[in-house]
């Protein structure tokens, strides 16, 4: 008896334990959000949309990781396939991992990679409090929020309290004499249910993922953003950047959405570990 | 008794730890995973920030000082998903830290896991720390 009841034990404990990471958060399921007969999230449910008929891409998204994670969850093993006509799925660490070449540097841009891997990122603007590059938000593990309106959109991230806006009223993107930011320019258009997003006037000095891939002031971004059904999100991202790359290249990127969470306040307070890197 | 609460702390661990691991700056730059720690000792403080949480306590070495140590864990927002909270550890508390050494300062590592200690000696709770 006292066996099975510490068994019964493990096993009630284990799957408390287990339940999703939202039932330990504090859990507010929004009105409107589609439920199956059991009171279940039905994630394959339709999209939603907005009054004026736009798919509507507001709510909280987990990036979906389709690689085997080893440390700190650097992609190993070998490349998840995508399905035909989709581009190599995206890696926080790696973007260059599911391409059978890697990315196609420029010299000096494989150069400075190889520096920047060589000393263990130490000068990673992450690491910093400093703002991750677009494909490193896309790709982080901690979630983002989609906030949309008719005529632009905001994706909030909590990795670094980051925030993009999207414009979508049809105004231009400023000239290359104005200012390079951080997150660049992005201005949005629709092609059927489809955001059409390009980015321009980013800084020169970007970081387009975890092992330093550079990029440059010549960078462009052409992102097409898709909600196939309730539950999730696709990206594809042209990247466009002959400063740092030989020829254009895109990536997949994958996001499922949180029914009941939200994002936690992310304050990056100075970075006390700094002082240890070697 | 005893074995059951290894049990139910190995599960534990084993479920906190597994979770999905992100980062958000490089753990070799400043740990080595071939120095693994293992510190009992008094809870001083924990701090729940961004981008990384800290854990400070007091430990006694072979010679009876008391030595401070300051273990950096997962960022506040990725340990409350987790299930921590600001009174998961307090002032005080006896907790078991299994950690990474720092590879150039003593005393300093980044947490696996940490397990409690109760009044009567034997091991608590698990909570896990994911490497970021």
């Amino acid at each position: 008896m006292k066996r099975s009841f510490a068994i019964s034990l493990i096993i009630t404990t284990s799957l408390l334990v287990s339940m999703p990471v939202s039932a330990q958060w504090p859990y507010y399921l929004v009105p409107g959000t589609p439920l199956l007969p059991d009171g279940t999230v039905d994630m394959d449910a339709p999209a939603p949309r907005t009054a004026n008929g736009n798919v509507d891409f507001t709510g909280t998204w987990n990036v979906i990781r389709h690689h085997q994670g080893g440390e700190q969850g650097r992609p190993v093993g070998e490349p998840a396939e995508p399905p035909p006509g989709v581009p190599p799925y995206a890696t926080f660490w790696d973007q260059g991992f599911g391409f059978e070449n890697g990315l196609p540097y420029q010299p000096w841009a494989r150069e400075e990679r190889a520096r920047r891997m060589e000393n263990n990122g130490i000068d990673n603007p992450d690491s910093y409090c400093l703002p991750l590059g677009h494909m490193q938000f896309h790709t982080h593990g901690q979630p983002r929020d989609i906030v949309q309106g008719d005529d632009r959109l905001a994706i909030i991230y909590e990795a670094s309290a980051g925030v993009r806006q999207v414009f979508m009223d049809g105004r231009p993107a400023p000239d290359d004499e104005a200012l390079e930011w951080w997150y660049g320019y992005s201005v949005g258009h629709w092609e059927g249910d489809t955001l059409v997003v390009e980015t321009t006037n980013f800084r020169g000095d970007g970081w387009l993922d975890f092992n330093g891939s550079p990029t440059t002031e010549q960078l462009r971004t052409i992102e097409r953003f898709n909600r196939p059904s309730y539950g999730k999100l696709e990206i594809d991202i042209l990247i466009d950047d002959p400063g740092a790359y030989t020829e254009p290249f895109s990536l997949r990127i994958e996001q499922s959405i949180m029914p009941g969470d939200n994002l936690i306040e992310w304050v990056c307070e100075n970075e006390q570990s700094t002082q240890y890197f070697n | 008794m005893k074995i059951k609460l290894i049990i139910l702390s190995s599960i534990l661990t084993g479920l906190f730890v597994s979770a999905p691991l992100f980062a958000h700056h490089n753990f070799r730059s400043e740990f080595d995973i071939n120095q693994p720690v293992i510190v009992t000792g008094t809870v001083v403080r924990l701090a729940l920030t961004n981008p990384h949480a800290r854990l400070y306590i007091d430990a006694t070495d072979d010679n009876g000082e008391v030595v401070h140590w300051d273990f950096e864990l997962a960022a506040a927002s990725s340990l409350l998903r987790r299930g921590w909270r600001r009174n998961t550890l307090v002032e005080g508390d006896t907790v078991i830290v299994h950690a990474a050494r720092a590879r150039n300062a003593p005393n300093v590592g980044n947490v696996e896991f940490v397990t409690t200690v109760n009044e009567d000696g034997s091991e608590g709770f698990t909570y896990g720390s994911p490497r970021e």
